[in-house]
């Protein structure tokens, strides 16, 4: 394994760049066909006839009214998804840090109750299961990002429990098991994401 | 047009379906690869949401006990004393009232050496850290305040002081209960500041 092969295997973040990277932000952008004589006298008399599979509004972001429809849809978990895992970082250093746990809000909960039924009809329905196809990052982006905050959300929870009573045998305990805890969910990550890369749903013809 | 080949008249059925673009084709084949799986993972994801608030409404009990009287609630309030009200019970749930920093003494009848006292948070959880000793010696290491009390066993005939460690705003309100006379007690101690509890038996 040599350096590259390694840094792809310890960051699995950067599926998301790769992706982006072939298929770009938007894969295949959908040119609008000029209607000239040219495809108007095309003979399609030994073509198959394929249904269009849905004829409705389409969240994929192509013109101005679908990007506010994907924004309505996947602003708030996107956001949440993003920040979240770097405030727990410094929640968890602020507890390292001042020696106190730090009681959050239960908004945070809230929060992930509201993303995950948002990511969840996102996937359901059609219409917005095309943004997935369009942004071929989505995918690895939200999978990446959301077990980001589930491993970090649960490393916060055991050093907040270990503070609750000040005593350094007891801190220093919980502080190895975080960090343990943490480098092996990671690392589980790694392999599972290395052996099984996640798949880009863009491409070309 | 001279080098199209003749073909026969289209049917109706033909022209009205617009063929479809390469990308609408790319999808449709994607679609078919990925529509169960997509499906069958947002299904379990708001399944999950749907177990866990089920599992919230039927398993988790809210300690919010009703049957106290709202009179004896403000009383123990101004008196800072109570006879009535159990432990963990959260006084300061919906009232932005600050306590008074009191000193007391703890008159009791019981003949034992040791008895029990339990300290709780009456407030919201917010992390607040206090400490007790006895007789100028620390019980335990500093501990946050909870809803769930924290027992000690202390002597029944001492000094008791419950020191401030950690404050966030308004002080430190607790409640501290004392199983010699079964009396609640109600306190506010800043940071860095200590209440002081005169155990002693009457006469």
């Amino acid at each position: 394994m040599n350096i590259v092969e390694f840094i792809k295997f310890a960051l699995p973040e950067y599926q998301i760049l790769h992706s982006a990277r072939l298929y770009g932000l938007f894969s295949l952008r959908e040119k609008k066909r000029a209607h000239s004589e040219e495809q108007d006298t095309r003979n399609y008399y030994n073509q198959p006839v394929i249904v269009p599979m849905h004829g409705g509004r389409k969240a994929d972001g192509n013109t101005l009214s679908d990007f506010i429809l994907f924004l309505l849809i996947m602003g708030f978990p996107l956001y949440f998804i993003t920040t979240t895992p770097f405030k727990s970082i410094e929640k968890i250093l602020a507890v390292y840090e001042t020696g106190y746990a730090v009681i959050e809000s239960g908004y945070v909960l809230l929060g992930v109750i509201f993303s995950i039924l948002l990511i969840g009809i996102s996937f359901i329905f059609a219409p917005t299961r095309r943004m997935y196809y369009r942004m071929p990052w989505l995918l690895p982006f939200i999978i990446l990002f959301s077990v980001n905050l589930l491993i970090l959300s649960i490393s916060y929870l055991i050093i907040n429990t270990g503070f609750y009573v000040i005593d350094e045998d007891r801190t220093a305990l919980y502080t190895l098991f975080m960090s343990g805890q943490l480098l092996l969910s990671r690392l589980l990550l790694s392999i599972w994401l290395y052996k099984k890369p996640i798949t880009h749903l863009g491409g070309k013809l | 047009m001279s080098n199209r080949p003749h073909y026969p008249q289209q049917p109706n059925y033909y022209v009205t379906q617009s063929p479809m673009s390469e990308y609408e084709q790319f999808i449709l084949r994607k679609e078919q690869r990925w529509k169960r799986p997509f499906i069958i993972a947002g299904i379990c994801l708001i399944g999950f949401i749907v177990l866990s608030f089920t599992c919230l409404f039927l398993f988790v009990k809210v300690d919010d006990d009703k049957s106290i009287d709202e009179e004896i609630i403000k009383k123990a309030l101004e008196q800072q004393i109570s006879t009535q009200i159990p432990v963990r019970t959260k006084l300061l749930k919906n009232q932005n009232h600050t306590l008074q920093s009191l000193n007391f003494s703890v008159v009791h009848n019981d003949k034992q050496d040791t008895s029990k006292i339990h300290i709780w948070d009456i407030g919201l959880l917010d992390g607040e850290y206090v400490q007790v000793f006895v007789d100028g010696e620390p019980l335990s290491p500093p501990f946050i305040l909870r809803s769930t009390a924290k027992t000690f066993i202390v002597p029944n005939n001492a000094v008791l002081e419950v020191r401030g460690i950690h404050e966030v705003e308004n002080g430190i309100q607790y409640g501290i209960m004392f199983s010699s006379n079964e009396k609640s007690y109600f306190n506010n101690v800043l940071e860095g500041k200590s209440n002081t509890y005169l155990l002693q038996m009457s006469n």
